[in-house]
């Protein structure tokens, strides 16, 4: 850590005469914020004043006269930034640091570098370009006086973009505003001038152009002039420069870094597209950098006002970091709706083509915001090295990958997996910050030429110790007092905001994977958006629960935002439409509920689920008290799950381990569960149940441990319980069991306590709720639930004997990518790997004497087990999975005790550092794996194009067409028949009665299955009352993803090619059936005319 | 394993008892009954007397935000304890009180849900009566910060755009295609509508029979709420295709048809 004292600006004259209190608040934040205006002003000014000199010259010279000029002057630039050699940024770090009387002494010498550097590269190119074959930078060496005026121009170029840096350690940069408007005046001035005296080449432009620019430098210098009169003045000073090499070459080779990316993509476009598509880029990019000139303009602005003091710069940040966000996040939302507006004013063409760019481009101002803001940092750190190489690897990686996206898919391809790096860049980058902001770090106080105290602070904000630093002694003023800076060390619960936000962009690129996928952007690039975004949103709430720092409102927010959000990713990527099969067959029973103002009618989806109504109720609620429509409702309902969910989980574990670490960790182990991401953030039954599981058992937990409980205590769990059991079957009488082992366990460890007392009490009544409600009228639960154990039963069976197995990872005909499979097994591993050893822990420590539900976690946990098991067969692993949402209960009370045992993470030292991210990349890798396990192959995890019996990849425009045309124009609880997919639809948005095999015992596929029609179909439509046929005629485009088009037995399941198209088109032809919708995927066939049908 | 609880969390410090009040029935406890009491009426009444509907959902959402508060008051633990327990209970009362509604003869009604709530408010209000809501000059300490809101502020920006950005994709995406379908049965005049959920066209509809092809209408152009119908002829038996006029290499482009029998 360098610090220096604060020292005047040799070239802020103002500096010196403003009064110290005025002073005292530039070197704040007025300070940056008047830098980041006058930047912006700067390059608001020079655009319009540049809009008028080209339309002068436009008017006044020739097209190809301004082809010459505008070539040089762009070469021009290009060279003086080339020949800048980093010392623009070297001097604003540099000068506060540098005596007084010295500061003007190394400008110059730095100046005259530069201009040297330059100008040699402008003379060898002047000389160069005359072995191109034609163009018009030709016409810059057509004689040696153009030739040297290109040199001299391009000299001039390189000193004032150095001195614009310079002079920003001045005041609040209006010198270079000034000099910037002066210039662009004077071009003007100069080409008005050229032009009446007859001067009509390119040269001429570039000349005043030149001219111009030789014009505003006085300007610096008088604005800047030295008021203290130093005897015998050096002009130049070798020595001066003495020691900056290294540091210019890492501060340019940084700035090249920087700028690399966005100029190359227009040749990686050229190269992998068209040029044509190159022009709608390039004008998208254009117009994007007026986004990005903020967040450059901001950190610039940190940088120089900083005065080379990073303790105060850390401050800052904690507002400007915001600042940039919010102002980017806003020029989003006027770019993003407005791009078609915008890009029209260059064609027409450019408002088609280019609006996708630009509305995916304008994106990354965010993570500019975060990367500009580390590069500010290491700057004033006096690091630039360090962050160029960062820098350097991550823009050899943006152009990677933009190649990659532009193979890919193009334009669109390179913007979106640059954007995707970019996010996670900013990842990165944003953890560095914030580690930064937060360091203990010295606040430099008392400060005199002489000496600089340092005081070491804790984190607590206690003074831990104090260092003197010698610091050479400067001549001149006296030092300015330092503005005092806020503590080092923020409020730990302040800390949660940085990590809501950067969980907040994971849902954004969430969002993107799902624009992608509907743009059938190739699956690949969709696959990266997904997990990226996920990792975004996972990642940050687990490296906040391992930190040793962090208070437990902070560690219970973190967990309860992951549920939150994560629960929100769902709906980033599926946002209007319920598209799993649990989710539209609930959605039926909705409807239903809806239409007869009752429970319990028929719902052929999923009879089950009429008879467990609680969800549905739930939701019908929020829609009529609300107003609500079904899917906004259900939204508002799972996120108020998620919210009891994750509370009571936590909550109860705290109660249990005395321990908000523990249960942190334990409630983010738990969500790497396999159900957790896909299943249970369904709109179905159990994601209801199981939450309101965990809440009676935290109910029972914060019972007050009196000798005799009142009644109204138990008030609650007694309800919760009832809630339950009509909520879900399987929940209900797991929970049931639990709270009966719960009370034994009790019963045998501490013997007769009000709390064994009430948990017996709470579970009996649980196991007579769940038992009377299975035994209403009509309630199918025992049969549903036989079914599903004798279809588990027989799979394991054929298991053993071997007449049966599973593919665990290639499935439907689909592959499985490799990383997916390694990522699948690693977390499998891992978990085995921490559960030997978590057991272990616990059976030493003898973890579950902290009481008797600990002792039944433990017990849980052990099950686990099973649940990998359960994928050797296809019929085991839909219940072990389920399970898997009960046993990651214990799994993670016990890995989480293990943890807090183990202890070494939680140091606050070089080792501690390592174990933590140790610990916070397993809990990544297992948190990927199972939901890559309990989600299935990749096309059911992001939307995409149409796939055949897929679910969420079948409800699709067409799907969702035919349905929303039945609703409207078939009479409500008409009989159908159709595939599984059009019959979920049907059901829950058409309003119909889809027939099954489940609900009405006689399998019809063969009506929609069987190659030709037979008097056996017609018996079936009789059989049935099938009043309308629904057909997917894309059904023979390929095998059922899901492994069947209609239902589990149904016609010919064992086939190994698509359903003939012949077959689908059948009822074409059939006598009395009407053909009476077609959208040319879905037909809809009237088939009340056969005879007997109703 | 040591204890978190009381480890600088301000939420664990915050807990606010219920005030000891006056005596029951006393004038102040009346009056707060009526003061609390009034959105729950307002929105019983609106809900009663088919009051407009954005009316009787903000005075429900009141009430329901003031009964929630007297919940979350009335109990002796911390915030978040007092957060789970409201958000919990408020989901097994809704289930309960469902199962209660599909019992009375209205059955499960928006009126009936909005009356059904009012009534639980009322009970809730009148076993809270006790418990003081905190004034407007209030000064709350610890739950709600200012400091660090950029953050939510922003983070909550960043969800909403990626909400939005998501649907505007989807529904752009989700957007029906051309289709056609019988429309209407008035007597013997039977006709097809031609419809989509993006422009499309021009279209051409053309009646197919023994008797030939016949064009009933070209120039067709559809869209989101611009159908076309097309009355066709009675007593023939044919098809209805809707093809796209543009001429493809294959011949004319079929995008959906339809076969029946015309009485």
């Amino acid at each position: 850590m360098t610090l220096s004292p604060a020292a005047p600006d040799l070239l802020a004259d103002e500096s010196t005469r403003t009064p110290r209190r005025s002073l005292r608040r530039i070197g704040g934040l007025d300070r940056v914020a008047g830098i980041t205006a006058t930047l912006v002003g700067t390059q608001a000014v020079t655009s319009l004043l540049g809009f008028i000199f080209w339309t002068i010259a436009a008017h006044r010279f020739t097209v190809s006269s301004i082809g010459v000029a505008s070539d040089a002057t762009s070469t021009m630039q290009l060279l003086g930034s080339l020949g800048m050699l980093g010392f623009g940024t070297l001097l604003i770090s540099r000068l506060p640091a540098v005596a007084f009387d010295r500061r003007r002494v190394l400008v110059r010498s730095c100046l005259v570098v530069v201009a040297l550097a330059s100008a040699m590269l402008g003379i060898v190119v002047a000389a160069s370009v005359g072995l191109l074959p034609s163009g018009g930078l030709r016409a810059v060496a057509a004689t040696p006086a153009d030739g040297a005026l290109f040199a001299v121009g391009v000299a001039l170029t390189g000193v004032t973009l150095v001195v614009d840096q310079a002079v920003l350690t001045a005041g609040s940069g209006l010198v270079q505003l000034e000099r910037n408007t002066v210039a662009s005046t004077a071009k003007i001035g100069f080409l008005i001038a050229l032009s009446l005296d007859h001067q009509h080449g390119g040269m001429a432009i570039y000349l005043s152009w030149v001219l111009g620019t030789v014009v505003s430098l006085p300007v610096v210098a008088l604005r800047t002039r030295n008021p203290v009169v130093i005897r015998r003045p050096r002009w130049l000073d070798r020595a001066a420069l003495r020691g900056t090499w290294r540091d210019a070459a890492s501060h340019h080779v940084l700035n090249l870094a920087l700028q690399a990316p966005l100029m190359l993509f227009p040749v990686i476009i050229t190269v992998s597209a068209s040029t044509r598509s190159t022009g709608y880029f390039t004008t998208a990019l254009l117009l994007s950098g007026f986004v990005f000139i903020l967040p450059y303009a901001v950190s610039i602005g940190l940088f120089a006002a900083s005065d080379g003091e990073h303790a105060s710069m850390r401050a800052r940040m904690r507002l400007t970091i915001p600042f940039g966000i919010a102002a980017s996040l806003a020029a989003d939302a006027v770019l993003i709706p407005l791009a078609p507006v915008i890009l029209r004013i260059f064609g027409s063409g450019y408002a088609l083509h280019g609006v996708t760019a630009l509305r995916l481009i304008v994106l990354a101002g965010l993570p500019f915001v975060i990367k500009d803001h580390f590069v500010a940092l290491r700057r004033v750190e006096a690091r630039p090295g360090a962050a160029a190489r960062l820098i350097l690897i991550t823009s050899i990686l943006e152009v990677a990958a933009a190649v990659v996206g532009a193979r890919l898919d193009g334009t669109t391809g390179l913007c979106l997996v640059w954007l995707g790096l970019m996010y996670i860049e900013a990842v990165f980058f944003g953890a560095i910050l914030f580690r930064e902001m937060r360091r203990p770090s010295g606040t430099v106080t008392n400060r005199s030429p002489a000496e600089v105290v340092v005081r070491e602070v804790d984190p607590g904000g206690q003074l831990t110790g104090q260092a003197v630093m010698a610091e050479p002694a400067h001549p001149g003023p006296d030092p300015l007092p330092v503005a005092p800076a806020p503590p080092a060390v923020t409020r730990p619960s302040s800390r949660l905001g940085p990590v809501f936000f950067l969980m907040s962009l994971g849902v954004g690129v969430e969002a993107l994977a799902a624009v992608a996928g509907n743009a059938t952007v190739t699956p690949a690039g969709v696959d990266a958006l997904f997990w990226a975004g996920l990792v975004l949103i996972f990642g940050p709430a687990a490296v906040t629960v391992v930190s040793p720092r962090v208070t437990r409102g902070v560690r219970l927010g973190a967990v309860v935002v992951l549920g939150l959000l994560l629960q929100i990713s769902r709906y980033a990527l599926f946002p209007t439409q319920f598209v799993f099969h649990d989710e539209l067959a609930h959605a039926n029973t909705l409807r239903l509920i809806q239409l007869s103002h009752g429970l319990f009618s028929a719902n052929p989806l999923l009879p089950v689920s009429s008879y467990y109504p609680g969800l549905e109720l739930v939701t019908d609620a929020i829609h009529g008290l609300t107003g609500l429509d079904n899917r906004g409702s259900a939204m508002v309902v799972l996120l108020l799950c998620r919210i009891v969910m994750t509370l009571g989980l936590y909550l109860g574990l705290e109660r249990i381990t005395g321990s908000g670490r523990i249960a942190a960790i334990a409630s983010v182990c738990y969500v790497c569960n396999e159900q957790y991401l896909f299943f249970n953030s369904q709109y179905s039954y159990q994601s209801l149940a199981l939450p309101l599981a965990l809440f009676a058992v935290y109910l029972l937990l914060r019972l007050p441990a009196t000798s005799s409980l009142r009644w109204r205590s138990m008030l609650l769990p007694f309800a919760t319980v009832a809630a339950i059991t009509v909520s879900h079957h399987l929940t209900a009488a797991l929970l049931a069991v639990a709270l009966c082992a719960w009370a034994l366990v009790e019963r045998r460890v501490r013997g007769r306590t009000p709390l064994g007392r009430a948990v017996a009490q709470t579970g009996a009544l649980s196991v007579a709720s769940v038992l009377a409600w299975a035994f209403i009228p009509g309630n199918p639960v025992r049969t549903y639930l036989g079914q599903i154990a004798t279809t588990a039963g027989d799979a394991v069976t054929a298991f053993v004997e071997r007449k049966q197995s599973h593919a665990l990872f290639d499935a439907g005909g689909y592959r499985t990518p490799t990383w997916e499979i390694i990522v699948s097994v690693g977390s499998e591993l891992l978990v085995v790997t921490c559960m030997v050893l978590a057991l272990r822990s616990v059976w030493r420590h003898r973890t579950w004497r902290t009481g008797s539900l600990a002792l039944l976690l433990c017990l849980l946990s052990v099950i686990w087990p099973i649940v990998p098991a359960g994928h050797l067969t296809g019929a085991t692993s839909e219940v072990t999975d389920r399970a898997s949402g009960f046993v990651f209960l214990g799994v993670g009370f016990v890995v989480a005790s293990w943890l807090e045992l183990s202890g070494r993470w939680r140091r606050s030292d070089r080792v501690g550092s390592r174990w933590r991210i140790l610990l916070g990349g397993g809990l990544l890798v297992a948190f990927v794996g199972q939901t890559i396990l309990g989600s299935g192959p990749q096309w059911a995890q992001t939307p995409g194009s149409f796939l055949v019996s897929s679910d969420s990849r079948s409800v699709d425009k067409a799907n969702l067409a035919a349905a929303h045309w039945e609703a409207a124009h078939l009479p409500t609880g008409s009989r159908i028949i159709a595939d599984r997919d059009a019959s979920l639809l049907a059901g829950s948005i058409g309003g119909l009665y889809p027939v099954t095999h489940v609900a009405d015992g006689i399998n019809g596929s063969a009506i929609l299955l069987s190659p030709t029609w037979t008097a056996a179909d017609r018996t079936l439509v009789r059989r049935l009352r099938i009043a309308y046929v629904v057909i997917d005629l894309r059904d023979a485009t390929g095998l059922p993803r899901e492994g069947i088009y209609y239902e589990s037995g149904e016609y010919d399941q064992n086939r190994t090619s698509p359903v003939p198209l012949s077959a689908l088109t059948k009822l074409n032809a059939v006598a009395g059936v009407t053909r009476i919708y077609d959208n040319g995927s879905l037909v809809i066939y009237d088939v009340r005319a056969i005879e007997g049908a109703s | 394993m040591t204890s978190e609880m009381s480890q600088g969390d301000p939420m664990a410090a915050e807990t606010i008892k219920p005030a000891q009040g006056e005596g029951s029935g006393s004038p102040d406890l009346q009056a707060r009954l009526v003061q609390r009491s009034i959105p729950v009426l307002a929105a019983m009444a609106s809900q009663i007397l088919v009051g407009p509907r954005v009316l009787t959902v903000a005075l429900v959402l009141i009430s329901l935000a003031v009964s929630g508060l007297l919940v979350f008051r009335s109990m002796d633990t911390t915030a978040t304890d007092r957060a789970l327990v409201v958000t919990g209970s408020a989901l097994v009362g809704l289930v309960l009180l469902g199962l209660l509604l599909a019992l009375v003869p209205a059955g499960l009604t928006a009126r009936s849900w909005v009356l059904g709530v009012a009534l639980g408010e009322l009970v809730i209000i009148f076993a809270t009566l006790r418990v003081e809501l905190p004034g407007p000059t209030r000064r709350w300490s610890g739950a709600i910060r200012t400091r660090g809101l950029g953050w939510y502020v922003a983070g909550v920006v960043v969800l909403a755009a990626a909400v939005g950005l998501s649907v505007g994709s989807t529904v752009h995406t989700d957007a029906a295609p051309v289709a056609i379908s019988v429309q209407a049965e008035q007597g013997t005049q039977y006709s097809v509508a031609v419809s989509s959920g993006k422009v499309r066209g021009p279209l051409t509809v053309v009646e197919t029979s023994a008797g030939g092809s016949r064009v009933l209408r070209s120039g067709v152009v559809v869209g989101p709420g611009n159908s076309t119908v097309v009355a066709l002829q009675p007593g023939i038996t044919g098809q209805v295709k809707v093809e796209l006029e543009k001429q493809t290499a294959k011949g004319r482009s079929t995008l959906a048809h339809l076969s029946f029998i015309i009485p």
